[in-house]
């Protein structure tokens, strides 16, 4: 048996729950960023050329849910007022949505209560102050007179959560925990959104609006100021290639990849997570993304990478996370695996416990 | 210049904490109460920003309800209860004694059962105790120490002397929130700690941790402690990660932990690491379900046979539940002086325990004057008020009591003593108690004061968050002048 003594020590299940926090973080603030930009594109475009909604809950993951959710109801090509509303909510306000940025919140603050002994008590603060803002205020999401203002709120919110992580934090086990799991979630959300633009850069949308698409996407992962400084053409190769590949952008998937492996070298035992991932840089590193556009394989390309996610998701979950007898079988994982499902670990969280019994002894005092 | 006290605020006629019957400070408690009458309107300002500051650190209880759980703000008052430190250190002698004997008794219980050959107890009592855990028998933890940590109600009555009104030695919350009261009032009544000396309360978790430590079965290296709790679902949740944190403990549930030849491991991410102390926050029968509890998911298969082989200790131990029992509690003057040869310094309640046939007839002639509390509920739970209950009640209550005397006690209903709170914009006496934490061991440690709590309704004596009640931060000063 091993016998630490030198580093403090962090349970398994600590890890576990500081890797979901950042996950949770990235994609709240993530979810705040496309919801604003695809906001504007579709105020941009007039009906006809609109994508409608459906591309926006493709990026953030949540058709496949939107549409159990709904029914034969509807899906969202349209983009009525009504549409608008539903999709929206759907992804911010709306607290019985595992999608909702309100829910994701939701779940991060109680990650924190499981992880309150090693998170700084600023940023614990902090993230208080997040959920009771956006508890208080996701209303105003659904005007499109408030939405920018409330989804920068948000953004403004993560990303001081974010700083005064990265700030305060010890850098050690802990910290690397909840980094890698931010990373593996920014990468993921990156890959789904250029999947859903592909179609709106290679030139599928019409006439005067077809700069519209690309500029969007960009923007979607707040990187299209950085790329019209570069000088680059706008080609749908070049902001694919960007996207994939530039690891001066820090929501490429590259740059992703490459400060995970980073933070992975930091933690014991990291062997196989390793492995896996430098599989995954050294494979992505080989992608010419001009060719990839040319043979129209950029679809099938994004779809191998995300299953490479998924499985490097897996594998940390087995190395840091499992109860670890490797010779009895008996226990039962506590986060089911699944990709890019980030919600699932919130209802695992919630069934691991049944309700205790009353131990509070603070009597009465009569 | 000052304010005329008694303008500012009229206490009942109960007793009160901070003025005597003429409305004047109490002794001790002069210069306190001259700094808040100078205060004005101001203190209603000094409210609002403590609930602000609660709000924004976070601090909350967690309400249970058939909605679910649900956090609340932790409702604290920011008039604090005072209590001059001379009173204090009586008080603190009075708390030790009473923690030792009831250790002595511990293990006197598991052992040879000196006190009951020797006629101090009746056995009968412990041959129906709920608390009594056979498999402690013959079990030596270090020390000799069973009960280490003890939460203590105390209330005055109308002569202002304390009373002890129960011991609470299974797992005993509170402490967090005089923590964090005091974080509170230092915030908003910061230049009140500059002109007056009152006493620390935060070395509480030094001294647990010391204490915890000192247990360690392997002496001699830095002790691995785990803090066990039942989850975030648990009312106290919130204190269990604070005094993990502030003792550098791990947090750990039941799943956290595996017993592994013989000693207990955490599951960390760099592999097993050996616990050498579980201050845990679970009751006795979820600790381990191969011997207390088959069907429960909580607790760590074979924790109780590592303790009981010395390999990890468990504060408080085992089994220490049994001390805690309202019958106990009326022997506890006889008690400490048969193990200490000493008179109790602190009185207990009047106490008539309806085991007892003439006491039992005495109890159901006053049905209506006396409170009546079965001996191992907590929380308030199953306590009746005589001149509170209706007569269907009360007869119920007396069936109840016939079918099982020997698990109920009666008590006189005591006017608790009052404090002045803020209410709705005016001071106004409150009733109050107080849980100071006790720490047995070589070196024990009461802290300077306690938690107090108050019933926020005019004229109840229910002082429990959970039913609306609220907290003070409890000042023990020291008179200088």
């Amino acid at each position: 048996m091993t016998r630490i003594d030198a580093q403090p020590l962090l349970l398994s299940t600590t890890a576990e729950n500081l890797y979901w926090i950042g996950r949770y973080l990235e994609r709240t603030e993530q979810t705040a960023r496309v919801v604003a930009s695809h906001s504007e594109l579709n105020i941009d475009l007039p009906g006809d050329a609109s994508t409608g909604w459906r591309p926006l809950l493709r990026m953030i993951g949540a058709a496949h849910d939107w549409d159990l959710s709904r029914g034969d109801e509807g899906v969202p090509t349209t983009i009525d007022e009504e549409t608008e509303t539903g999709v929206i909510s759907y992804l911010t306000s709306d607290s019985d949505s595992p999608n909702s940025i309100r829910s994701a919140i939701a779940a991060m603050h109680f990650n924190l209560r499981l992880t309150r002994p090693v998170v700084p008590v600023e940023a614990a603060q902090a993230l208080t102050e997040l959920h009771l803002h956006v508890e208080l205020t996701s209303h105003e999401a659904i005007n499109r007179r408030t939405r920018t203002a409330w989804l920068t709120s948000v953004m403004r919110g993560c990303q001081t959560l974010s700083g005064i992580l990265s700030d305060t934090m010890i850098h050690d086990d802990a910290y690397y925990f909840y980094a890698v799991g931010r990373q593996l979630e920014r990468a993921d959300m990156t890959i789904r959104t250029i999947d859903v633009e592909t179609p709106a850069l290679i030139g599928n949308t019409p006439g005067p609006f077809a700069h519209l698409g690309w500029a969007a996407v960009l923007r979607s992962v707040s990187a299209l100021q950085a790329f019209r400084r570069s000088g680059v053409d706008p080609s749908p190769g070049a902001t694919i290639g960007f996207l994939l590949l530039d690891r001066r952008c820090p929501r490429s998937v590259m740059a992703c990849f490459e400060k995970a492996n980073l933070h992975l070298a930091e933690l014991p035992r990291n062997e196989a997570a390793r492995q896996v991932l430098g599989s995954l840089i050294d494979g992505l590193a080989e992608v010419d993304a001009e060719a990839l556009v040319k043979a129209n394989e950029v679809g099938s390309f994004l779809d191998t990478l995300e299953l490479g996610v998924a499985e490097q998701h897996r594998c940390i979950e087995q190395t840091w996370f499992a109860p670890r007898h490797d010779d009895e079988a008996e226990a039962e994982p506590r986060a089911e695996s699944s990709q890019s499902q980030t919600q699932t670990q919130s209802q695992t969280s919630v069934a691991a416990e049944p309700a205790s019994p009353a131990l509070d002894e603070l009597g009465n005092a009569t | 210049m000052s304010v005329d006290p008694t303008a500012w605020y009229c206490a009942l006629n109960a007793v009160d904490e901070m003025v005597d019957r003429e409305g004047r400070g109490r002794p001790g408690r002069a210069r306190v109460l001259e700094r808040f009458t100078n205060l004005g309107d101001q203190i209603f300002d000094l409210q609002v920003a403590s609930e602000a500051a609660i709000k924004a650190k976070g601090i909350t209880f967690t309400l249970s309800s058939s909605e679910g759980n649900v956090d609340r703000a932790w409702p604290f008052d920011v008039l604090p209860r005072v209590i001059p430190a001379d009173e204090w250190r009586r008080v603190t002698e009075g708390l030790n004694q009473r923690l030792s004997a009831l250790n002595h008794l511990i293990a006197d219980l598991y052992a040879d059962r000196k006190v009951i050959a020797d006629k101090i107890v009746p056995e009968e009592l412990f041959a129906t105790s709920v608390n009594l855990r056979p498999e402690c028998n013959g079990v030596q933890p270090p020390g000799g120490l069973w009960a280490h940590i003890c939460g203590t109600d105390l209330v005055r009555d109308d002569s202002g002397e304390f009373l002890v009104l129960e011991d609470n030695l299974r797992v005993p919350s509170g402490v967090s929130y005089m923590l964090e009261n005091r974080q509170i009032s230092k915030q908003v009544l910061a230049d009140a700690f500059e002109d007056l000396t009152i006493l620390p309360v935060d070395i509480y978790t030094e001294r647990l941790a010391e204490l915890l430590g000192s247990l360690s079965p392997r002496p001699g290296r830095k002790p691995v402690i785990a803090l066990l709790t039942p989850g975030p679902y648990n009312s106290a949740y919130y204190e269990h990660v604070m005094l993990a944190m502030r003792m550098g403990a791990l947090l750990v549930e039941g799943s956290d932990l595996v017993v592994e030849d013989g000693v207990v491991n955490a599951l960390t991410v760099r592999g097993p690491v050996r616990v050498d102390v579980i201050y845990r926050r679970v009751d006795d029968l979820f600790l381990d379900p191969t011997v207390f509890n088959p069907d429960s998911v909580l607790g760590v298969p074979g924790l109780m046979g590592a303790w009981a082989a010395g390999k990890v200790a468990i504060a408080n131990a085992p089994g220490a539940g049994v001390a805690d029992d309202k019958v106990v509690y009326s022997y506890v003057p006889d008690l400490i002086r048969y193990y200490l040869d000493e008179e109790a310094i602190l009185p207990n309640v009047e106490t008539w325990r309806c085991g007892d046939p003439a006491s039992l007839s005495h109890v159901l002639a006053n049905l209506d004057k006396m409170v009546v509390k079965p001996a191992n509920e907590s929380g308030g739970a199953g306590i009746v008020i005589g001149s509170r209950a209706t007569r269907a009640e009360l007869d119920k209550v007396a069936d109840v009591i016939k079918a099982d005397p020997r698990n109920w006690i009666g008590q006189p209903v005591l006017q608790l003593s009052t404090a002045p709170t803020i209410c709705d914009g005016v001071v106004a006496p409150r009733h109050v108690d107080l849980r100071p934490f006790v720490l047995a061991g070589e070196r024990p440690y009461v802290t300077s004061g306690g938690l107090t709590r108050v019933a926020m309704n005019e004229g109840s004596l229910v002082v429990n968050s959970s039913q609306g009640g609220g907290s003070k931060d409890t000042w023990v000063v020291e008179e200088t002048s």
